[in-house]
């Protein structure tokens, strides 16, 4: 196992990829977005409160459709600016088109918004879901630490999984807990990202090449 | 036919230096980049990276275009076919031998 992860260090193709990673959070931008998600998908667990009347599911509704749609326009959003405000400091890459990845993220993210939209649906006749906040806590915190590539992930992370813990452990009923969760989660992801951001703007623009 | 370990003496020197090699790789990761941005994701200096790109080009690995996007000035790097070609055969040459 040892070998095989050291083996996959001296990939270049691996280590081309995590240099990717890095300078594709150098800016902030994709914690403010992801924050921005989240506080969007936190609309799904106060639609509880909303619960016997038909705006539930109105409501309910339009938030799965306004998740998808963001998870689609997010992206381009986030190149756009880049491209539009940021390339003397974070420079210009085009990736590859990958139509069947595009493909697997937008099933993905409606499979996930219709999910979490059922979860919610179901939430009083399943009973206390506790749980599914701290495996949302660890799954979160977990890919932040994966995918981020700066030490500043792994403060987002940890502070999701103890929400998630703390939350979990509170008396709120689970949609009020989750709301809780998706709201301070994302405005800490969007305090951070649009610190780093501030940082970026703050300093020098180097001289081209 | 040669053992894979013995191949590693005909390795491509050019791509095998670390720098250009994550050069390499980065470009094999995406369409294209600009100066700037493989500043930033390898890490060289400027002059350094300047150097390795000119090199990565007078082999014919890498096609380099200067452009404008607005008033900013483009270097955009994208690896050749060739270039592409010499970093697949790099990749098994390794991966047979070690």
């Amino acid at each position: 196992m040892g070998s095989s992860s050291h083996a996959r260090e001296l990939n270049p193709t691996v280590v081309a990829r995590q240099l990717m990673q890095q300078a594709h959070n150098r800016d902030g931008l994709p914690e403010i977005f992801a924050g921005v998600g989240l506080l969007i998908g936190s609309g799904m667990s106060w639609s509880d409160s909303l619960r016997g009347s038909t705006a539930h599911s109105v409501v309910l509704a339009s938030t799965v459709l306004t998740i998808v749609t963001y998870c689609l326009v997010s992206g381009p959003i986030v190149k756009w600016l880049r491209r539009r405000y940021l390339i003397q400091r974070v420079g210009y890459v085009q990736f590859r088109t990958n139509k069947p990845a595009m493909l697997r993220a937008i099933l993905l993210s409606v499979l996930v918004s219709v999910s979490g939209a059922l979860i919610v649906w179901r939430l009083r006749s399943v009973g206390p879901l506790k749980g599914l906040i701290v495996m949302l806590g660890f799954l979160i915190g977990g890919f932040e630490v994966y995918a981020g590539r700066f030490l500043r992930f792994w403060f987002t992370g940890a502070f999701a999984v103890l929400a998630a813990l703390a939350l979990a452990a509170s008396s709120l009923s689970v949609s009020v807990s989750l709301a809780v969760f998706f709201d301070i989660v994302g405005v800490v992801e969007i305090i951070v990202g649009g610190f780093v951001l501030i940082r970026l703007l703050s300093q020098p623009i180097e001289a081209g090449e | 036919m040669s053992k894979p370990i013995q191949q590693l003496a005909s390795i491509d020197r050019t791509i095998h230096e670390p720098a250009r090699l994550m050069i390499v790789s980065l470009l094999d990761a995406v369409d294209e980049a600009d100066f700037q941005y493989l500043h930033q994701a390898t890490g060289l200096t400027k002059g350094n990276l300047s150097v390795h790109l000119s090199k990565l080009e007078e082999a014919g690995y890498m096609a380099i275009q200067k452009t404008f996007r607005g008033k900013y000035p483009l270097t955009i790097c994208r690896l050749t076919a060739k270039g592409k070609q010499v970093l697949t055969t790099y990749r098994k040459v390794i991966r047979a031998a070690l």
